[in-house]
């Protein structure tokens, strides 16, 4: 694995694949764009400067979530105890974020979203973020109402695949 | 109709039998993030340009092996003369009064090791054991950390580069009646505070 040898152009291109799921499980725990956007960042410089301690007999998804969770919670106790400076609360070392307790799930959905086609995610994305009909999304995407229900029951099955490790624990 | 059918179109339309409930909480949490804008949120493109910045910035100094391999003879010499005055001392020191079992997190889950915990005239004298931690990348190092809850007090760094089981010399300079807890953390050059991932950790025993 070329990341492993702390290639830059690795680092780079694992940004491609995991940089959305990084930035959900960051916007997760600090509910905050540019601190998330910092943790993401931090995510991956972190991980690419370790890249020597990652086995590559394991997978990658939960190492790097793992950074990006700490680094998150780092910037989250750090903006914690900025706000909590100028209160007589005292701070809390083992208080955890609020949205910490999804950001695995986040993570692991995202990431199954990635492995689905542009064609799948997009009618996952449709449906359930916009919210639109079947006849709604085949308006927007210009194609048949048949072919939005085939693909909309192909990318859930496939979506069911893909999460089957998180359905069944 | 197979469990990922099942799944498949329980997730599609929230509707679906044969599912248990405990399935049924999990498919409606999935759903839940599917509609979720975080979950869709893209970052600001500058995170890209950063990393690929921070990362090419840093490939220079690994070229200049040499200069570090000089630093690493004079920190050797240095710490030859420390192991001599160290061993001088060593007669007379007191014997360990706890041992810390550590372990690896998620992170360096191979990892075990042992502290033994040594009260001197001079601080606590911390002989750290350990095996099976990977060598810390260019870069990047190990630092041990003790904790008292509240606050985290650094008992010295290292990096793992050698090919056996380790020895570690720490010093803490704080009461470890006080403070329990041993932690160790990766960390990156250049960032002078407990910002990195927990590696290790253990927590001291009752002992008088």
């Amino acid at each position: 694995m070329r990341f492993s040898k702390g290639d830059p152009d690795a680092a780079a291109s694992l940004y491609e694949e995991y940089g959305g799921a990084v930035f959900t499980v960051a916007l997760s725990i600090l509910n905050d764009r540019e601190l998330a956007a910092d943790a993401t960042q931090q995510t991956f410089v972190k991980a690419w400067k370790s890249a020597r301690t990652y086995d590559p007999d394991r997978p990658f998804p939960p190492w790097i979530y793992a950074i990006a969770r700490r680094a998150s919670i780092d910037i989250w106790r750090t903006e914690r105890s900025r706000e909590r400076s100028t209160s007589s609360d005292d701070v809390d070392v083992a208080e955890t974020p609020p949205g910490i307790e999804h950001a695995w799930q986040r993570f692991e959905v995202r990431t199954a979203l990635n492995d689905l086609s542009e064609e799948e995610r997009e009618v996952i994305r449709l449906t359930h973020y916009d919210g639109y009909t079947h006849s709604q999304a085949a308006e927007v995407l210009g194609v048949s109402i048949g072919t939005i229900k085939s693909r909309s029951h192909r990318a859930h099955r496939r979506l069911a695949e893909l999460l089957a490790h998180l359905l069944d624990q | 109709m197979s469990t990922t059918e099942t799944r498949g179109e329980y997730l599609e339309n929230g509707t679906g039998s044969g599912l248990e409930p405990d399935d049924r909480a999990r498919l409606d949490l999935v759903r839940s993030a599917l509609a979720d804008p975080i979950t869709w949120a893209q970052p600001p493109d500058r995170v890209g340009d950063e990393i690929r910045s921070a990362t090419v910035i840093e490939q220079p100094a690994r070229s200049r092996r040499q200069i570090w391999a000089a630093a690493a003879v004079l920190v050797l010499i240095a710490g030859v003369v420390g192991v001599i005055q160290f061993t001088a001392e060593e007669s007379t020191r007191p014997s360990v009064v706890a041992t810390i079992s550590m372990a690896g997190t998620e992170l360096a889950s191979g990892a075990t090791g042992t502290a033994g915990l040594v009260p001197t005239p001079n601080g606590w004298a911390i002989d750290f054991e350990v095996s099976g931690l990977p060598p810390a990348a260019a870069g990047t190092y190990y630092q041990a950390w003790v904790d008292n809850g509240v606050d985290s007090v650094s008992v010295g760094s290292f990096h793992m580069r050698g090919d056996r089981p380790t020895s570690i010399g720490l010093w803490s300079g704080v009461d470890l009646h006080d403070y329990r807890t041993l932690n160790v953390t990766l960390e990156s050059e250049g960032e002078g505070h407990q910002s990195g991932p927990l590696v290790m950790t253990g927590t001291t025993p009752e002992f008088d």
